[in-house]
């Protein structure tokens, strides 16, 4: 054998032999059944390369039965191989009922022929009928089967994610090579054994690289074959980033998702596991079970910051295929976070928009109108009506300035540009200092148990208005009997404003210390801002404010606050 | 002359409907909840200015309430709301309100509203 021969045939087992190794390094890092059937595949591939080392036996009588071991191993994973590829293909989508049976009845078949079989002639033996017609059989079983699979796996890749659709292209260009590899050598076979046929050894390692790139390509062609989609997720973060509501945020993000990932569907999932909003077809479930994450069934899930979650929906084949896209996964997940608060937070701004403007209609309503009949119909009116119109227009005015006002004050805490101060104050001193300005009305009784040395860090002006705002929705909403009291608790200090009325409405209580919220039944007193107010000052002041009822005060607030040393 | 009843818990926006209509030479009645309206419904008014807001029972149905009663459903009410958005309107429309205002309005508005819901009552 020529040098070049030799270096072409060596170059062929290590080629096949690397790419068996490359197919359970893909098998270990993903697992599924795709990547088992290609390890299965590229070791069988490599296998038979590693026995073209061994010297094909002379027929003598010693090594006869050595013969037909070596031969029925060859021919039995050779029978093998464009099976193991058709099942990396039927991975990718299942084939109809009467392709399953007719490749599993024709593999089945010649192998069942093969090893009932009797002996196998030598190369140089004449061939007897059967042995053609078993040849004969091979050949139809290879050819339709591993047709079948390049076609298959050519098919499947429309639509996948261009490195899945290439690497996939890839393996039927393989699979398509090989097949005229082997025609070719059948056709013109060697002249001898230590002569090989130079275009079939070139032809096996072509056939070898494109079964190694298709398999474990270079980082670098990846990223090639990426550079569109890298563009689409330049494009989707960017619309992910001016989505304004969490619907625009998972139109954006879920069929970039499936594309991007290769998914067959993905889908968003709220806090408390229900489906928010899906792209593509989900598995039956995945409604209901919050998108739990299964990657043997090819469901990935990121859960979310929060409380919900992205999940995407693959099918098995996707650990082969898309193992790379699960940073991406976890990637995008992060952005949809970013996104969901921010809109979370624009979707609050719209709505504190909304609410002012609509708790400034009524003195605005009032006004003007008061004002359209001084300007209009001050001759038809009497003296008290006027005076009653002046009357309005003053208080209705006060209330607007006061709601407008409370709305500043509320956006400057929220925007932080309120310094808070951190002073010791005695609590019992801010409580009585907060009952000077709003006094209880005549028919309230004020219960306070606050004893005097229980002092507290923080800003005496805030704690105060905290005070009063508690006060004042007692007065307006609570019982007969108001009680304020402080304990220590813990490491801190806990101040609660209770009354005995009927408590907070249990639909309100969520939503109680957000801005404008309000009982359906409570009356239109006051801005709807007091609790919100409350509660940004606490948390400046580094305590916690809770709705806390116990059954002898039905509405009771738990003011949580730093103790001063 | 006509009387008008005015439906609406803020005492200042019922002040201001009460010296619009009076000015214009109705009789006005008032009540502050929707209780009160239905009692004072009984009264026969010859419309009813309704805001949709009221601390015991939405206007709704206070305004399904009066459509109901055989003896109430011919008086043409008004609905005055905070808000703006056309669901809303649409809806007290179909439940049987005559006209619908929303909160801020003019005077004029309230005013020719009134009008004209007492003159299509006078034609038929």
């Amino acid at each position: 054998m020529s040098t070049f021969s030799r270096l072409l045939t060596d170059a062929d087992a290590a080629l096949f032999m690397l790419l068996a190794l490359a197919s359970i390094r893909e098998y270990r890092r993903g697992h599924g059944s795709a990547p088992a059937w290609a390890a299965t595949a590229f070791v069988t591939l490599g296998a038979i390369a590693t026995l073209a080392f061994l010297p094909v036996a002379p027929p003598s009588a010693y090594h006869e039965f050595w013969y037909q071991v070596f031969i029925r191993v060859i021919l039995g994973v050779l029978i093998a191989f464009p099976y193991f590829l058709y099942r990396i293909a039927a991975t990718f989508r299942t084939p109809s009922r009467v392709v399953r049976v007719s490749v599993d009845v024709l593999t089945g078949g010649v192998i069942l022929a093969f090893f009932a079989a009797p002996r196998f002639p030598g190369p140089t033996e004449p061939r007897p009928a059967w042995a053609v017609l078993f040849t004969l059989a091979i050949v139809v079983q290879w050819t339709a089967t591993s047709a079948f699979a390049a076609a298959w796996l050519w098919v499947a890749g429309n639509g996948r994610p261009a490195a899945a659709r290439n690497r996939m292209r890839l393996l039927t260009v393989g699979t398509v090579a090989l097949n005229v590899t082997i025609y070719i050598s059948a056709l013109a076979p060697q002249s001898s054994p230590d002569k090989p046929n130079h275009v079939v050894q070139i032809l096996e390692l072509a056939v070898g690289l494109v079964f190694f790139i298709g398999l474990a390509p270079p980082r670098a062609l990846v990223d090639y074959w990426q550079q569109g989609e890298q563009g689409a997720a330049r494009r989707a973060i960017s619309n992910l980033m001016s989505a304004v509501t969490a619907s625009e945020v998972a139109d954006t993000l879920l069929p970039h998702l499936t594309i991007l990932i290769g998914a067959q569907s993905a889908a968003l999932y709220n806090a408390d596991g229900t489906l928010f909003a899906s792209f593509g077809k989900l598995p039956s479930d995945s409604e209901h079970d919050g998108g739990r994450s299964d990657p043997s069934h090819g469901i990935l899930r990121v859960p979310l910051k929060s409380g919900g979650a992205v999940a995407v929906h693959s099918s098995t084949y996707s650990p082969l295929f898309g193992g790379d896209k699960i940073p991406i996964l976890q990637s995008f997940a992060s952005l949809a976070d970013l996104a969901l608060a921010r809109c979370a937070s624009i979707a609050r701004e719209r709505e504190f928009i909304s609410n002012a403007a609509h708790e400034l209609r009524t003195p605005l309503t009032t006004m003007t109108g008061l004002a359209a009949m001084l300007a209009v119909d001050r001759t038809n009116m009497d003296e008290e009506q006027i005076t009653k119109c002046v009357e309005g227009l003053v208080r209705q005015g006060n209330r607007a300035r006061e709601l407008v006002n409370t709305m500043l004050d509320l956006a400057q805490i929220e925007r932080g540009s309120v310094s808070f101060a951190d002073d010791v104050l005695e609590l019992s001193g801010i409580v009585d200092d907060s009952l000077d300005f709003t006094p209880a009305p005549s028919d309230r009784q004020i219960l306070v148990e606050i004893p005097d040395d229980v002092r507290v860090r923080g800003d005496a002006e805030r704690l105060e208005q905290v005070v009063i705002n508690l006060l004042t929705n007692a007065y307006r909403h609570g019982g007969k009997t108001i009680n304020i009291e402080a304990h220590n608790e813990h490491d801190g200090i806990v101040l609660s404003v209770g009354d005995d009325g009927d408590g907070v409405p249990a639909d309100l209580v969520p939503k109680l210390f957000d801005p404008f919220s309000r009982g359906a039944s409570a009356n239109r007193t006051g801005s709807g801002l007091g609790l919100a107010i409350c509660r940004r000052i606490v948390e400046g002041l580094g305590g916690k404010i809770t709705y806390a009822p116990t059954p002898q005060w039905r509405s009771r607030f738990k003011v949580e606050l730093r103790k001063a040393a | 002359m006509s009387t008008i009843l005015v439906v609406d818990d803020e005492p200042d926006v019922l002040f201001t409907v009460r010296i619009a209509l009076e000015v214009a030479g109705y009789d006005v009645i008032e009540a502050a909840d929707g209780r009160g309206a239905l009692e004072r419904a009984w009264d026969h008014p010859d419309a009813i200015v309704l805001d949709l807001r009221l601390p015991d029972m939405d206007g709704a149905e206070v305004l399904q309430a009066l459509k109901a009663e055989p003896a109430l459903a011919a008086i043409p009410v008004m609905c005055l709301s905070a808000h703006s958005d056309s669901n809303t309107k649409q809806r007290m429309l179909a439940l049987g309100a005559s006209a619908y205002i929303s909160k801020p309005f003019e005077v004029s508005v309230l005013r020719d509203t009134v009008r004209s819901l007492l003159e299509t009552r006078n034609a038929s």
